[in-house]
């Protein structure tokens, strides 16, 4: 069986054992995975914005701090131990170059800069990454290796 | 938030007449008939929109404009390759296959051409519901669709899970063209132009 999962935006999925995670088209968004190679545990999780602005916020997974933390409890659930992660991250991207005083302004660093602290925060480590640039990125997640693929256009496909 | 029928009929009636400037600024530059299909105006989450628009890999040319002032916002256009030959072929005499063989000088043809529909749009959406909007200078991205359609959800991301878009198709001397141009109103302009909107034509 080669399952593939897709990964929206705003979304996580899990696997185990068998099987790919996909999300397309990362931007300025950033792809977010996470693998315990003993139990082959997978997961990857699309983040769209840096944090999240009130703690009743429903959908978890649009932000980066929510986000992480709350994949690292399911992963948790699933037996997953954080010491054993390897995590590695796609997107981060500048799709446009916008000026200065747009909202949405450098969106892809900074969504970069709060992964990075989170998982400081959390005390994992970041095992490889393909981030910024202007280009956009498709990622995908194997669950029986571990292995990262990246979809850009252009180029080959990269292994992380 | 709540979108009614009427209020989409509105939103489409104003749309139809922002893309009719634009069909008009794009015929007299290219001196060809050009049209803009009716437009779409569909209110969807943010994964429903990808799936509605296609294949997010899709490699695409877009110009993008943010709105400012009485009116907050971005307007795409997305430019497929019939469409940039269909430019490019008459002004430069150029034609191209793939997109990386657009140069700078097609390029910024593309951009000021995205630049003249975007304002003819915003130009008839601004006198119709009497609000100063400011048009950003054009920015160009040739990408994939899924990663230039993210970027209006983050400019809504912190207020809502769910993008309006208000898109129509081109039509050049009765061919139907695969390009299109969204406008993305953020969450309280959206209020703002019903508001403004519906009780005009009430």
């Amino acid at each position: 069986m080669n399952e593939e999962v897709k990964v929206g935006i705003a979304d996580m999925k899990l696997l185990e054992k068998e099987g790919s995670l996909i999300t397309y088209a990362l931007g300025s968004c950033i792809g977010i995975s996470f693998y315990d190679p003993q139990i082959k545990l997978a997961s990857l999780l699309h983040i769209l914005l840096p944090e999240a602005q009130n703690l009743s916020e429903t959908q978890v997974y649009k932000f980066a701090d929510t986000g992480i933390r709350k994949t690292l409890k399911e992963l948790q659930l699933k037996g997953g131990n954080k010491r054993r992660y390897l995590c590695k991250l796609a997107g981060g991207a500048e799709m446009f170059k916008l000026s200065g005083n747009s909202p949405v302004a450098n969106i892809g660093q900074r969504n970069l800069e709060s992964v990075c602290h989170i998982l400081r925060q959390e005390g994992i480590y970041i095992a490889a990454q393909e981030v910024g640039g202007n280009i956009a990125r498709t990622m995908i997640l194997e669950a029986e290796t571990g292995v990262v693929r990246i979809r850009t256009h252009g180029v080959d496909e990269i292994l992380i | 938030m709540d979108i009614n029928e009427k209020t989409l009929d509105v939103i489409k009636e104003v749309g139809s007449i922002g893309t009719s400037h634009g069909a008009t600024a794009v015929s007299s530059l290219l001196q060809q008939e050009v049209k803009i299909s009716l437009p779409d105006v569909c209110f969807l989450d943010f994964n429903e929109a990808l799936q509605a628009i296609g294949d997010p890999e899709e490699e695409i040319l877009c110009v993008l404009s943010e709105l400012s002032g009485d009116f907050e916002g971005m307007m795409l256009f997305l430019m497929r390759k019939d469409l940039i030959n269909q430019i490019i072929g008459p002004m430069l005499g150029r034609e191209i296959s793939n997109y990386e063989e657009l140069d700078d000088l097609s390029l910024s043809a593309l951009t000021e051409v995205g630049n003249i529909v975007i304002s003819a749009y915003i130009n008839a959406l601004a006198g119709l519901s009497q609000m100063d909007i400011g048009v950003s200078v054009p920015a160009i991205s040739r990408e994939m669709l899924g990663a230039i359609l993210s970027v209006p959800m983050t400019m809504l991301g912190y207020e809502m899970d769910q993008i309006m878009m208000v898109s129509g198709t081109f039509i050049i001397e009765g061919t139907v063209l695969d390009s299109s141009f969204i406008m993305v109103p953020d969450a309280k302009s959206l209020v703002k132009l019903t508001n403004q909107l519906v009780s005009s034509y009430e």
